[in-house]
């Protein structure tokens, strides 16, 4: 399997920018999601890889051929690019029988009726729908509906395989089902796989690498470990998880240590990289499961803060706390679901120094 | 004390909601019974003394003569069959080939005036088929319109078959055109798309997943316009009578309202047009019924605009040249033709006047009496229709299955049969007692009733199922009564669908001619007839100032109508 390469990527849709030079590697059978909010240009990218719209500059790059270039001036049309989709909205063509819709993309590929028969089959018996060959797409549900779209785009085992939000028309037990599956099929066909959700959690459980999209840019793309525990911007931390943004200044302590000072005037401490001078602000990014809550002082002697909790919301896995310090209100999840502190009560809160991340803005 | 006062008031109200469901289910049957019983003496009833005329003799007896006299005489059944059949199939032909190109312009592209196209497109089929038969006479015939501006002899007959065939389809087109762009914005880009993506180039794609796709709504369209065609009447009329050539509708006519008249054959005539129209519409709708399936999209629907590139100019110059010709030309010639003082003097402006427009609404009796006919007749069939068609548009949504059948049959077969068969229905049904309604303008009234019913019922039902049912049941959770939820709470929000259709059955009423020529009599002329009759006979005047009122009005009425939100032709 080949990998892609954007290269400068560039497309306008009148006066608005909806990929701003992009640059990015998908690697050889690595599952990649470009993820963002709707708008963001996600689609549009995935939309210019599959050749369904024309760059106005840079280049797309599949293995060693060049499928889109404006300076070599090619544009591959969509049917000559080796790859497959599998859309939104799942595509299926309602005129054609399952087992038409699966042979389509090998019947185009001028594979032989018996043998393109066989193929389609045995991509069925891949996603368990091989017994609803002879229905028509109307006859199905959602979920099967979707395994068939998957079904007819591995069929024509392309080079590089698109999906297009393709579970956000499931409901959310479904969804969760496919996730697994879709991983789990992926790992066994490892081909080179682009993903576009708006969903981060989606993002996070199936990617080998997510590409945050923001305004048509990349902000940042790494494995999904990486961009959670260390976002490289505010935008990142607040899309991706839950995330405490709060604005400090940097400032030297008694012992000449660099320290973070918080809006309750409360220090806090974490490894701050040397290119943030004194005074300088910056936002710190705390997730609210990395803040551990005690109801009388603890034995720590630094990032101890004096609060107040506000609410409380039970949500089944973890308790969920809003915590006022002073004029800030901190969020605080607890997966002991055994103790409840109750509202209005005064606690301290303990921040991991380890799980602060500092970010400029 | 307490207790007691609560236990009867609760009473009460378990009282009430048990009356108002008694009320609500005594309704329902009352609504059904009485929708069918209408349908039986106004629809079915006339269908039967119809097929009676037409198998039995004047003294009772069963005969096949007439059945045998129609089959024998070719010139006056089998002739017009054929030119009906042939007629609507070319109109046919025309119809999608003009509305396919326009459809796909103003859904796919990035043609500019987009939405002024599309309305400009629809217009043809507003404006009254009479209208635009008088319009082609006028600007085609010897020492007319285009004669005197272009200043020499076109030498070619304006009458005849493909004159009928042309006007026809220039009426019909923007049917075919509502129905194909409304298919066309229906269907969803990604089905394209993966076409594409899985190797099929653009070609393969169109063959293999465009054209299947919008095959129904092809077919579709064929059959409605079709079944359309076969019913006009006015312009084969118009166009046809003078060089004798009949189509069914006009042969009917012919039969039932020249001397001497012969109703038995109009009657076997009008049964089959009505078999003829009625066969491809049941083909259509159980064609529609397997092919349900073809509606199903998903939630994304996005559609590529095609860049026409430097097309563009010369497909919107194509346009506006198209709508020159089917909109701006015919009605500059009515409006010539209405103000013409001494026919054969030309058009130039010393011999333009409005004074025809004077004597239709003061001077010639028959003419304002049509006038004021045909206004109040339009006014009164609006408000019947709105009242019995939105009580059955309620309960064919809101009823249980049976029930709610029974009551779209109501509705829908009216919306099958040509107006002309409605007329002969009606004149041999209702001439003596006890509905002795022939002569009076009550025929016209129930005529136009049955003929427009469909008009409410089908925007009524479009309503009601847009109108959650909890709407209903927040009314009642609050305390309103059935009758009373109806009242403050439907009535207000099918106020603009209500006016809407009461100004569509209204704006029909100006435009029909094929019932009204059938069931009028002297004394309850209507416009439209009368302008007909009046171009037939030479008055040329009269009948096209006659038609520029007609269509001022219909103009104006269907305008209010999209106004109003009440009407929306095109999806866009």
């Amino acid at each position: 399997m080949p990998e892609v390469v954007l290269s400068d990527l560039y497309k306008k849709f009148g006066k608005l920018v909806a990929v701003d030079h992009i640059n990015l590697t998908v690697k050889d059978g690595q599952f990649l999601t470009l993820l963002g909010p709707s708008g963001c240009g996600k689609t549009t990218t995935l939309r210019l890889i599959a050749g369904f719209i024309k760059p106005d500059g840079g280049e797309i790059r599949v293995g060693d051929r060049r499928v889109s270039s404006i300076q070599a001036n090619v544009n591959v049309p969509p049917e000559k690019r080796k790859m497959a989709m599998v859309f939104q909205s799942y595509a299926l063509w309602p005129h054609m029988t399952v087992l038409d819709n699966v042979m389509f993309g090998l019947r185009t590929r001028k594979i032989p009726a018996n043998k393109a028969k066989q193929r389609a089959m045995e991509s069925l018996a891949l996603v368990q729908l091989a017994d609803l060959a002879d229905r028509f797409p109307h006859q199905l549900s959602g979920g099967q509906q979707q395994r068939v779209s998957f079904a007819r785009a591995i069929a024509t085992e392309p080079e590089v395989l698109l999906l297009d939000e393709p579970l956000s028309n499931l409901d959310a037990k479904l969804r969760e089902a496919m996730r697994f599956e879709l991983r789990q099929l992926h790992n066994e066909l490892a081909i080179t796989t682009i993903y576009v959700t708006h969903d981060q959690t989606e993002a996070i459980m199936l990617s080998d690498e997510i590409c945050l999209i923001h305004k048509g840019k990349i902000l940042q793309a790494c494995p999904p470990k990486e961009i959670y525990d260390n976002p490289s911007c505010c935008t990142v931390a607040d899309f991706i998880g839950i995330t405490n943004l709060m604005p400090a200044v940097i400032k030297y302590d008694a012992e000449r240590v660099k320290a973070a000072v918080i809006q309750s005037g409360d220090m806090i401490y974490s490894h701050i990289p040397n290119n943030y001078p004194d005074q300088a602000e910056v936002t710190l990014s705390i997730r609210p499961e990395y803040i551990k809550i005690y109801q009388d002082l603890p034995s720590e002697k630094k990032n101890v803060l004096k609060g107040k909790i506000k609410e409380r919301t039970y949500t089944g896995n973890n308790i969920d706390y809003r915590i006022a310090v002073q004029e800030e209100i901190i969020r605080v999840q607890v997966f002991d679901t055994d103790i409840f502190h109750q509202i209005e009560a005064q606690v301290y809160l303990w921040i991991n120094p380890d799980k602060v991340t500092v970010l400029s803005e | 004390m307490t207790d007691t006062s609560y236990q009867t008031s609760e009473n009460i109200t378990v009282w009430r909601s048990i009356s108002d469901s008694l009320l609500k289910i005594r309704t329902e049957h009352i609504v059904v019974t009485l929708a069918i019983l209408l349908l039986v003496v106004f629809v079915v009833y006339p269908y039967g003394t119809m097929l009676k005329k037409s198998i039995v003799t004047k003294t009772g007896d069963l005969t096949l003569e007439h059945i045998k006299e129609a089959f024998a005489s070719g010139d006056v059944f089998l002739e017009p069959l054929i030119n009906s059949l042939s007629i609507s199939f070319f109109v046919t032909l025309i119809c999608l080939v003009i509305a396919m190109p326009f459809a796909f312009l103003v859904s796919k592209t990035d043609l500019p005036f987009k939405k002024l196209i599309s309305i400009g497109l629809i217009v043809p089929y507003i404006l009254p088929s009479y209208g635009l038969s008088m319009s082609w006479i006028l600007l085609f015939s010897k020492k007319g319109v285009l004669e005197f501006f272009w200043g020499k002899e076109l030498g070619f007959s304006v009458y005849g078959y493909w004159a009928i065939v042309t006007i026809q389809a220039i009426h019909i087109y923007p049917f075919a055109f509502i129905l194909l762009t409304n298919a066309y914005a229906q269907l969803n880009q990604e089905f394209f798309d993966a076409g594409r993506i899985l190797g099929g180039g653009k070609r393969y794609v169109l063959w293999r997943i465009t054209i299947p796709l919008l095959a129904p709504a092809i077919l579709s369209s064929a059959i409605l316009v079709f079944a359309y065609a076969m019913a006009e009447f006015a312009p084969a009329m118009l166009l046809g009578g003078p060089e004798g050539i009949y189509v069914l509708t006009t042969q009917i006519w012919s039969f039932a309202t020249v001397f001497p008249t012969n109703l038995p054959m109009a009657a076997i005539l009008a049964i089959t047009l009505m078999l003829c129209t009625l066969t491809v519409l049941t083909f259509n709708q159980i064609y529609l019924a397997r092919r349900r399936f073809t509606t199903i999209t998903g939630k994304a629907s996005r559609i590529d605009i095609v860049a026409l590139g430097k097309w563009k100019y010369a497909a919107l110059a194509g346009c506006f040249a198209f709508l020159f010709f089917v909109i701006i030309l015919p009605l500059f010639t009515l409006m010539l033709g209405a103000m013409i003082d001494i026919w054969g003097k030309g058009y130039g402006l010393g011999n333009l006047t409005l004074k025809h427009f004077k004597e239709v609404f003061f001077e010639l009796e028959d003419c304002k009496r049509s006038i004021l006919n045909v206004f109040s007749l339009g006014v009164s069939a609006g408000a019947v229709a709105v009242v019995i068609g939105m009580v059955i548009s309620y309960f064919i949504i809101r009823s249980r299955q049976a029930a709610s059948r029974a009551l779209n049959l109501v509705a829908f077969i009216p919306f099958v049969i040509p107006g002309i068969v409605i007329g002969i229905g009606l004149i041999l049904s209702f001439t003596r007692p006890p509905l002795a309604l022939y002569g009076t303008i009550w025929m016209l009234l129930v005529g136009y009733v049955i003929r427009f019913l469909p008009i409410v019922t089908s925007s009524g039902t479009a309503a009601f199922r847009q109108i959650d049912e909890e709407l209903e049941e927040a009314g009642r959770i609050f305390g309103a009564s059935w009758i009373k939820t109806q009242i403050k709470i439907l009535f207000p929000i099918l106020k603009s669908p209500l006016i809407g259709a009461w100004l569509l059955v209204f704006v029909s009423v100006m435009k029909e001619v094929s019932m009204s020529s059938i069931v009028w009599s002297p004394g309850t002329e209507v416009a439209p007839v009368m302008a007909l009759i009046a171009f037939a006979d030479g008055e040329f005047s009269q009948a096209v100032s006659l038609s520029g009122v007609m269509i001022a009005v219909v103009l104006v009425g269907t305008w209010l109508a999209v106004k109003i939100g009440a009407v929306k032709f095109v999806e866009t």
